[in-house]
């Protein structure tokens, strides 16, 4: 018996065809489980992987693909039963086939039809457990191979594929589903999937079902183009359509073949079909597509890091790579890392994003903080809101590796070093994870005063990383920016070791450039310079901070003047429509609580800042008392008469967290930055609707109250801990739909039990005042004004 | 001014629309600027949608409370008494896809109003999107002189909301558009649509009960977004 190792890449390999098309002709009902069909027909299934077979195919794909105990919950059935009968159908019809040593069993693992968070409910933890033990099932019950496919999420993908990995022994394949404009439906284009999965190492990987092969051409076509693995294409006969009420697929067998035909002069390694596609089909597709040669799988050398939707070219174009989350030297970053505020962090990453970075660098390293955990909550809660490809930034092994598990793409990983106990720790995960790793030219010995000694210790980080079987296209390579004002030779020898390392070694390469400038004045003066020497010596990736002007007037120059920007398109669509720099616009003329009221961010704090600074006011207490509490009254009672609508009193409360974010800087310490209260505020279990709670949370802070907000989805156990943890007096709970409102019942009753003294406030679309009594709540709020105003009654501060 | 960028499916968008859902009664309750952020919301919804859609044609058979569909039973009376006198149905998905979900997380983050704005586009251009697609069956099926009723969704009357999962799943909508249900019996992405749209041989206006779709058949007065 052969291993399908032995022969991927060697020659072209056939997967079968459609089951459920198959099955669905002999009977099967829409909403049937087809899996439970191997214990029900197990001769019927034989039949079907045995037809396949006859054909001329390599490798059935055993019916498992649905046989997730999720799946199975209501059937009586576990997946290991399904799965073990499913394995021994393939198997049998192996048996009977000619030529068995060359014939494979595929298990096969569809979706599980639920969304993985921030997405939808299921947790990445419960999904790799559902995918961990189909795989252990296929592997027990004798399977060859395990077949991820049809798979739309890259996150699930990274949940299945971690779990085939980790609890078997099996080969890898993995297909994805993409629809015409080569994008899966949760967003991901050819790159982001070819980085995830070459970064996994499966063993081969393509796309399977969504189209026909003709429209499914140019995607195959784009993976041929940047794939370094053997590539697999399964597609539909067509798309499903509808006659007399029965479904057809519109592709005929010779139509297909043809179409397949000229997909496999691309180079693939294997080639089969999905939804519609039969025996007749296969069969001539087969006798189309045998004697061409297997694809030429190699090393296409193209360093990419992804995120969920798309990859980034590293080495093409100079990259900025976002510094700003980091809390190095920044008060108030360390002061929302202390407090968990974590949408302080997200509003840094959206703002550099919106600013021009291509990549974020995410560093929460501080101490007294619990590094792992915030690492893994700050990069999940970005990549919920962020698309751009992240940079993993910790020196803390645990850390880096938690966070490389549920980032949801290709990162960059920053860093390794030349030091052997580094390159232990760090090159596994990189080989396991997948990433880009950022080495750092310096070893025990410390950083060389020389480029010679950086470049040396970059070739060993290099060539260490190989013997990890790390390619040196994902080794970036960092030549380290020193302070000018401590070593004046430090700028030259970080600009020398940049040029050799791209000379010499021929990888690309990485600076935190501002690093240069410390302890001189006008730092955004050198840095820029600085920066525009060191693209030109061949610098990649500039980790910087994106908000700079200065910085990104290098950068978009530098770009234009060395040719990285076609017909100067960028630098004219930055610069051409910009106003002249001129003097702020005077913001005497309005009053803070008018700026407020109109919902003006930018005004409201530079009147702010402007009073502090040189109006006069001593007490920041009495702009809260004064403006700011006035204004957001007149907003709130305009809300309540119909006259001032939803969008417009939270513009006005966004101009006032600006306001209080000023005040937050200089009230940082004096003890009067002080809350009203302390509220939690939660969307019950089952319901992922939040946008309501959301809204109700933004005013309850601009009213001063300390909001503990636990999101969505939330355990009525969850919120008692916090109930109890915090001491808190009022809980605000929503729930949008009929089916979850049971949920909010159960948590206030949990609260009545266990913390009788909490004051519950409920709101939501489907609830009325008389059913918010029924359930036992203290008071039903029927927008966010009724919460903030209930919340004063608790708390005595109408 | 305040005018979607043309040339896109979602041109049409109706502002009014996105208004409403965001809480504002009309165009005259709000400034310029605030109708110039509901047109960019607009757009920014609709370059970050992929919207996809599913149906299936299925027998029906109505058996007191309990609507037969291909072998599923949807038990409801306010189902069957809108399905009355069909004989097949269509069962329909349909979604923009989860990159709205994560715009609207996006601003939520950082800009409350405008995500509500957001919000409110989003509502409206999964409705334009599906009256768009049920306007080309409609004229599919008006070629066999057949009509088609108004979608009739899991959460009117008494459709309950856990149909959703044999809805969804009879159209393997996961697989064909990434709708997924939620254990508690919710669709993501969170902006997509599920129904069941009658095939009926009489003509809209001679049939009774619900017929346009549109708020002046719903019972529900009290609804905060209906339609003045």
């Amino acid at each position: 018996m052969k291993n399908i190792t032995d022969l991927l890449g060697k020659q072209m390999l056939f997967f079968d065809g459609a089951m459920g098309t198959m099955l669905q002709v002999s009977g099967l009902k829409p909403g049937e489980l087809p899996e439970l069909l191997n214990l029900s027909h197990p001769d019927l299934i034989t039949s079907i992987h045995k037809a396949y077979y006859d054909c001329g195919c390599h490798i059935a794909t055993v019916n498992t693909f649905g046989a997730n105990a999720c799946k199975l919950r209501e059937t009586g059935y576990s997946p290991e039963q399904v799965i073990s009968a499913a394995v021994s159908c393939a198997k049998a019809a192996r048996s009977l086939s000619d030529n068995p040593d060359e014939k494979f069993v595929a298990m096969d693992m569809g979706p599980i039809g639920r969304l993985i968070e921030p997405m939808g409910d299921l947790s990445f933890d419960e999904a790799y457990a559902l995918f961990a033990e189909m795989a252990v099932c296929g592997e027990r019950a004798g399977a060859d191979l395990i077949l991820i496919e049809t798979m739309g999420a890259t996150y699930e993908v990274k949940a299945a594929v971690l779990a085939a990995k980790e609890n078997t022994s099996l080969p890898v394949f993995v297909t994805c589903a993409f629809d015409a404009s080569g994008k899966t439906f949760t967003g991901a284009d050819c790159e982001a999937v070819a980085a995830l999965l070459e970064g996994l190492r499966v063993d081969a990987y393509g796309l399977n079902c969504g189209l026909g092969p003709d429209e499914l051409y140019p995607v195959i076509r784009r993976f041929s183009e940047i794939s370094s693995l053997p590539l697999i294409f399964n597609p539909n006969a067509g798309l499903p359509k509808q006659k007399d009420g029965a479904t057809y697929f519109d592709v005929d067998p010779a139509s297909f073949a043809s179409s397949m035909r000229k997909a496999a002069a691309l180079g693939l390694s294997v080639m089969g079909g999905c939804c519609g596609t039969t025996p007749l089909h296969i069969r001539e597709m087969i006798t189309a597509c045998r004697e061409f040669p297997a694809q030429t799988v190699c090393d296409k050398g193209i360093t990419l890091v992804s995120s969920y939707t798309h990859a980034v070219r590293i080495g093409e174009t100079p990259l900025i790579v976002g510094e700003r989350i980091n809390p190095t030297g920044k008060k108030r970053f360390k002061e929302a890392l202390k407090n968990d505020e974590i949408s302080y962090i997200l509003g840094e990453g959206i703002a550099q994003q919106d600013a021009g970075a291509q990549l974020l660098d995410v560093n929460v390293g501080m101490p007294g903080i619990d590094e792992p955990a915030m690492l893994v909550k700050a990069v999940t809660r970005l990549q919920a809101v962020i698309d751009l490809p992240l940079q993993i930034d910790t020196s803390h092994v645990d850390a880096m590796e938690q966070a490389l598990r549920r980032y949801n793409g290709k990162p960059l990983i920053n860093s390794v070093s030349g030091k052997e106990e580094s390159m232990r720790a760090v090159f596994p995960l990189v080989r396991k994870y997948g990433g880009t790793v950022v080495g750092l030219a310096l070893d025990d010995s410390g950083i060389p005063a020389t480029a010679e000694g950086r470049v040396a210790i970059a070739r060993r980080i290099i060539d260490t990383a190989a013997e990890y079987g790390i390619p040196r296209k994902d080794v970036v390579i960092d030549g380290l920016t020193l302070t000018v004002s401590a070593e004046p030779e430090s700028a030259n020898v970080t600009l020398e070791t940049l040029r050799r390392v791209k000379k010499e070694l021929g990888v690309c390469t990485t600076l935190g450039v501002s690093n240069i400038s410390f302890g001189l004045p006008k730092r955004e003066i050198i840095n820029s310079v600085f920066f525009t020497c060191a693209l030109s010596a061949g610098l990649d990736c500039a980790i910087i901070n994106p908000k700079s002007e200065a910085m990104m007037n290098a950068y978009y120059s530098y770009r234009a003047l060395c040719g990285c920007d076609a017909g100067c398109g960028d630098y004219i669509a930055r610069y051409s429509a910009a106003p002249e720099t001129s003097a702020p616009k005077p913001a005497e003329a309005m009053s803070l609580k008018a700026a407020i009221i109109a919902g003006l961010n930018d005004v409201a704090a530079s009147l702010v800042r402007e009073k502090l600074t040189s109006g006069g006011v001593t007490d920041p207490m009495e702009l809260i008392r004064d403006e700011l509490i006035p204004a957001l009254n007149e907003v709130g009672d305009g809300f309540e008469k119909g006259t001032v609508f939803l969008p417009q009193l939270l513009m006005s409360a966004e101009a006032a967290k600006a306001s209080f974010e000023v005040l937050k800087e200089v009230l940082a310490g004096s003890g009067s930055d002080e809350k009203i209260g302390r509220v939690i505020l939660a969307t019950v279990k089952d319901d992922i609707h939040d946008i309501g709670k959301n809204i109700v949370r933004v005013l309850l802070e601009n009213y001063r109250f300390d909001v503990i907000d636990l999101g969505r989805d939330v355990p009525a156990e969850t919120v008692l801990d916090a109930v109890k943890k915090y001491d808190i007096k009022a809980v605000g709970l929503s729930a949008l739909m009929t089916t979850t409102v049971v949920r909010m019942e159960e948590t206030i009753r949990l609260l009545r039990r266990e913390a009788p003294g909490v004051k519950i406030f409920v709101g939501g679309a489907v609830l009325t005042e008389d059913y918010a009594m029924q359930i036992g709540a203290d008071a039903y709020c029927r927008d966010a004004m009724a919460s903030v105003r209930y919340c004063q009654t608790i708390f005595g501060c109408e | 001014m305040h005018e979607v960028t043309p040339g896109k499916w979602y041109s049409d968008a109706d502002i009014g629309e996105v208004l409403r859902y965001s809480g504002i009664r009309s165009a005259e309750d709000c400034s310029g600027a605030m109708l110039d952020e509901a047109v960019s919301a607009v757009g920014q919804v609709g370059e970050a949608s992929l919207p996809k859609c599913i149906t299936r044609e299925c027998s029906l058979v109505i058996d007191g409370d309990v609507c037969r569909v291909d072998g599923m039973a949807f038990r409801s009376a306010s189902l069957a008494a809108h399905l009355s006198g069909c004989e097949r149905a269509l069962l329909f998905a349909a979604t923009l896809g989860s990159g709205v979900d994560l715009l609207i997380s996006r601003y939520s983050a950082v800009r409350m109003s405008y995500a509500v704005l957001l919000q409110g586009a989003a509502a409206a251009l999964i409705e334009l999107y599906c009256d768009r697609e049920c306007a080309a069956l409609e004229q599919r099926y008006a070629r066999e002189g057949c009509f088609l009723l108004p979608r009739f969704s899991p959460g009117y009357g008494d459709f309950s909301l856990a149909c959703q999962h044999s809805l969804t799943g009879a159209l393997n909508a996961y697989k064909y558009t990434g709708i997924a249900v939620s254990a508690g019996g919710q669709m993501t992405p969170m902006k997509s649509v599920s129904a069941v749209i009658g095939i009926s041989r009489t003509p809209k206006g001679q049939r009774g009960g619900c017929a346009s779709g549109k708020c002046a058949d719903c019972p529900n007065t009290d609804c905060i977004f209906r339609r003045v």
